[in-house]
């Protein structure tokens, strides 16, 4: 690590222990007010899930000043893309099966999802999503006489 | 003038091509498969029950129902699902009483109430029990109330809260207030059967259908009916042991009332339809036969009879489980 | 009821067919994600109804059975655990898959799984009503301990970062109180949700926490200034399908001690083979010479994972078919389709009904031998789903996991869950997280807090620590918890010194 990489470096695990005890506290402050007995078990839950956000953000401190005063090297896990990519399309996905239906909307997500994931033959594309969307049509609304969501098509 | 004349005899052309839609929609009714949603999951003995009654309602409709279980929401998906569906007669739902009556938990938000249904038919009553593990010396109702009058903190095991045979449970203290110093319920999500037989609890309350899965295991002491139940008729009533014993005005009746209902507004022709079918497919000597081979307490209520128990049911929900569940 | 005629019975064709018909049924289900052996049975049920009880129940009961083993061929091949008690093998069996070992490791789970079914279905034949007896001992309070024991796994289950660990593990415990309170009827968490009354449903979790996230993991490749993903198959698998007899030995003892614990741990009522699995990769652990390999590429794991989750088939039809309590949740189903057709479980059931259940037993059991040839046999062609590319197997699935999530309760809140906690659970792994102790609270919450207020109720009086105190199971609990505990402390002092 480069000395002006040390002085910026902030450990992840401080972040993530101040963001975790944001979220314990407002949960806990919801769960006190639950009406009687019903409150012990949560409370006692997020009690113990702040206590530990609070040993992580001392361990993220820990571990940023000693990396900044040289004492050890530590990097953040880097974070790309393309997984936010996708599940931003996966989100996009289970909206518009919701809204449009599961087969109509699997049958555009499949060759998509390939796509993005480089898969370029579509000797492949077109087999695979006909073929699951056959199987699991077959194997579950006809057989299984599973319910399909009510959407505006199929 | 002419113009009125013609506007007039278009606006009656239009209602007659209405009416005859009408009449022509209850006439091809059904003309396509009926959907039913149980609101509980698959296997269960509610779901048994609807799965014994179908085919003879599908013989008198002409038509497969399909049905889908979705015991999400502890029943209120399928509620909710009836109040908002379409009123088409193509999807039919069930309820239960008095799992319905949770309407009334201020905690929960549901502005439904039984009046925002219309009413297919009850198919199966099942009336709650006291029971004890088979051996036990505690095995009348008379051994049990000087047990419990006499000793404290007596625990009852019973299911969620809210449940009917935790009303059940009310019901006895609203009929002996004197128990409530010395009873406790102990809550589950199932029942609580491996306690009963470990003898970690002495009594619990369920159903008279749960007899026949706990076998030689447990011994039931008395049902919460106004008579003896048919499926089980050595057992006595709580009320009669309790007047037998000098109380007066006992009458504790709790059972768990399984029916069948639809989306209001529904063409009178259609919902007349699915009820005669429904109730004429209850009525066959067949399945009344399977009912009992199956251990469910058949017991077909419809119309004014059915509306009559639910009113019941709500008016004494409303003035006295209410307020012993703090609600 | 002579062995003879139960031989008879089990070897009729109908019974063979249906038995067949239930394991490939079960192996299907179990395999794809988000659909379990349960959902089987669930849908099954009903159509048995006409049928012959030997043939529909062993087939129900094969649906079981193989339903538990199928999940972990998704597990070891995909790392998405096909049933929650699944969970336990993915990591290791997963591990192993990368390493081009995935073929043996799905030899070593077939067998290991038939082992454990098999043998769980010979002591439910032999010594059914005696070991039943054994779980009637266990009260709320010993119940409440066997989940605080089950929670301090958690420790053993995160290498290398005990905070994180037991981070995620109250995380799962605080999921784990959504829902309305059985006790008090409260609503807590809900928002006004009506699908959230019974809590998050733990399918969901699992495939996000496994599949998905890794899904999200494999998207991260890519090269070339167009960036384009690299579209490389996840492994050529290679190798021996069956191990070798020396492997074999050496799994001998984890195999017999997996199968005792599946088998105890179908017997306690609620408890099933997901929290059967992680035990027996624990004690696993615990007793291993190399306990530093689980988590990475452990045969042994798998093996006492295997085992152990399919021992507890027969183990939770013990209290079932003899008190008509269910062990496990897949055999409260069961019941109803025993009560259906008129076999109630009582002493009766193996007097009077001997000439019938008997033969279902021997098919159950028999049901374990013939899943581990069709397993056998059909291992090498399913082990070639790791051969398909990435940019093919991820997106299916996604959409096989997204219907499998609806299908729990016809609800889309599910398939969001199951998406959140596949970003939830990249984010982790990429932060040195382990998944499961999640899961494990998940499912160890509701049954220790609702243990927990019912033993409140019994002491009545009694001040709660001592009536705690005066139980003698209670107390071995206590020192296995603290074991626990404290051989994973040593443990990690011992791996930082390394």
């Amino acid at each position: 690590m480069t000395n002006d990489q040390r002085g910026k470096f902030i450990s992840n695990d401080l972040i993530i222990g101040a963001f975790l005890a944001i979220v314990a506290v407002i949960f806990l402050a919801q769960a006190v007010n639950f009406r009687g007995i019903s409150r012990y078990f949560p409370t006692m839950a997020l009690s113990l899930f702040l206590i530990l956000s609070l040993c992580e953000f001392g361990m993220g401190i820990r571990k940023t000043l000693r990396v900044r005063r040289g004492l050890a090297d530590d990097v953040n896990p880097e974070l790309k893309a393309r997984p936010f990519t996708l599940f931003g399309l996966m989100c996009v996905y289970v909206f518009c099966i919701q809204h449009i239906g599961f087969f109509v909307t699997s049958a555009i997500y499949l060759p998509v999802a390939m796509l993005l994931y480089g898969q370029r033959d579509s000797k492949k594309i077109v087999p695979v999503t006909i073929g699951v969307l056959a199987f699991l049509y077959w194997m579950f609304v006809i057989q299984m006489k599973l319910h399909m969501p009510n959407a505006w098509l199929f | 003038m002419r113009k009125i004349v013609a506007l007039l005899f278009a606006l009656s052309l239009t209602l007659a091509s209405e009416s005859t839609k009408t009449s022509s929609a209850a006439d091809t009714y059904p003309n396509r498969p009926i959907t039913l949603t149980v609101l509980s999951a698959a296997g269960g003995s509610y779901d048994l029950g609807i799965r014994l009654l179908l085919p003879y309602v599908e013989k008198e409709l002409g038509t497969s129902i399909n049905v889908v279980n979705n015991d999400a929401g502890n029943g209120w998906v399928n509620w909710l699902g009836c109040y908002k569906a379409k009123p088409d007669g193509y999807n039919l739902y069930t309820t239960n009483f008095p799992a319905f009556f949770s309407c009334y938990d201020p905690e929960m938000n549901h502005t439904q109430r039984w009046d925002d249904f219309a009413y297919i038919c009850n198919f199966c009553t099942d009336a709650n029990i006291l029971v004890t593990r088979k051996g036990h010396e505690i095995n009348t109702v008379k051994k049990f109330l000087d047990y419990c009058l006499n000793n404290d903190d007596v625990v009852i095991a019973v299911t969620v809260t809210g449940g009917d045979d935790h009303i059940a449970y009310l019901k006895v203290l609203d009929a002996i207030p004197e128990l409530a110093d010395h009873t406790t319920p102990m809550h589950a999500n199932s029942p609580l059967t491996q306690e009963l037989l470990g003898g970690f609890v002495d009594f619990m309350i369920c159903n008279v259908g749960n007899l026949t899965s706990l076998g030689d295991n447990i011994e039931p002491i008395c049902v919460f009916s106004d008579r003896r139940d048919a499926l089980a008729p050595d057992i006595p009533t709580f009320n009669e042991e309790c007047v037998a014993l000098g109380y007066k005005d006992v009458n504790v009746n709790s059972a768990t009332n399984r029916g069948l209902i639809m989306p209001k507004n529904i063409p009178d022709d259609i919902q007349k339809k699915i009820v005669d079918a429904f109730v004429k497919g209850m009525n066959d000597p067949q399945c009344k036969q399977d009912f009992r081979n199956n251990h469910l307490g058949w017991n077909c209520l419809s119309g004014d009879e059915y509306i009559e128990l639910i009113k019941r049911e709500d008016a004494f929900y409303q003035a006295t489980i209410m307020p012993l569940l703090g609600w | 009821m002579t062995i003879a005629n139960t031989i008879l019975a089990i070897f009729q064709i109908q019974v063979l067919l249906y038995t067949l018909l239930g394991i490939v049924l079960g192996m299907i289900l179990g395999a794809l994600p988000g659909f379990t052996g349960s959902m089987g049975i669930a849908l099954l049920i009903p159509i048995t109804y006409t049928m012959e009880p030997v043939a529909a129940l062993v087939m129900l009961m094969a649906i079981y059975t193989a339903g538990i083993y199928g999940g972990s061929i998704s597990a070891i091949l995909l790392h998405t655990p096909g049933a929650p008690s699944s969970a336990a093998t993915a990591d290791d069996g997963y591990a192993l898959t990368v390493q081009g070992r995935g073929l043996q490791a799905l030899g070593v789970s077939t067998v290991c799984s038939s082992i454990g079914g098999f043998m769980s279905g010979i002591a439910l034949i032999f010594i059914a009503p005696w070991l039943a007896k054994i779980c009637l001992i266990f009260g709320p309070a010993e119940k409440f301990m066997v989940a605080v024991f089950g929670l301090t796994i958690i420790g053993s289950l995160c290498s290398g970062g005990v905070v994180k660990g037991l981070l995620a593990g109250t995380l799962g415990l605080a999921i784990s109180c959504i829902g309305v309170d059985a006790q008090t009827g409260y609503p807590r968490f809900m928002y006004g949700n009506d699908y959230l009354a019974s809590g998050l449903a733990t399918i969901p979790v699992l495939i996000g926490l496994f599949s998905i996230s890794q899904i999200f993991l494999m998207s991260e490749t890519h090269t070339g200034s167009n960036k384009a993903i690299v579209d490389t198959a996840l492994s050529k698998l290679h190798g021996r399908l069956l191990p070798t007899a020396k492997e074999l030995g050496k799994l001998l003892i984890p195999t017999i001690r997996s199968t005792i614990i599946g088998i105890a741990v179908g017997i306690m009522p609620g408890a099933g083979g997901d929290i059967a699995s992680f035990l027996a990769v624990n004690v696993g652990k615990q007793s291993s010479k190399h306990p530093d390999e689980y988590g990475k590429g452990s045969m042994e794991a798998v093996a006492c994972s295997e085992t152990a989750n399919n021992a507890v088939s027969g183990g939770a039809m013990i209290p079932l078919l003899t008190l008509s309590i269910p062990g496990a949740p897949t055999a409260a189903l069961l019941l109803g389709g025993f009560t259906m057709h008129g076999l109630i479980p009582g002493s009766e059931l193996f007097t009077k009904h001997a000439d019938i259940i008997y033969p279902i037993l021997s098919g159950f059991t028999f049901s374990n031998v013939l899943m581990c040839v069709i397993g056998l046999l059909a291992a090498r062609y399913i082990a070639r789903v790791v051969s398909i590319p990435m940019s093919i197997l991820a997106p299916v699935i996604t959409v096989m996991a997204t219907l499998g999530c609806y299908s729990v309760n016809l609800s889309f809140l599910d398939v969001w869950a199951m998406v959140i906690f596949g970003l939830l659970g990249y984010l982790m792994v990429k932060h040195k997280m382990v998944t499961s102790p999640i899961v494990l609270a998940i499912i160890l919450g509701p049954i220790a807090e609702q243990s927990l207020l019912q033993s409140i109720t019994l002491s009545r009086s009694t001040f709660i620590l001592l009536y705690y105190l005066s139980r003698p199971i209670v107390l071995v609990m206590v020192a296995l918890s603290v074991f626990s505990i404290v051989w994973t402390v040593i443990r990690e002092k011992k791996v930082k010194k390394a």
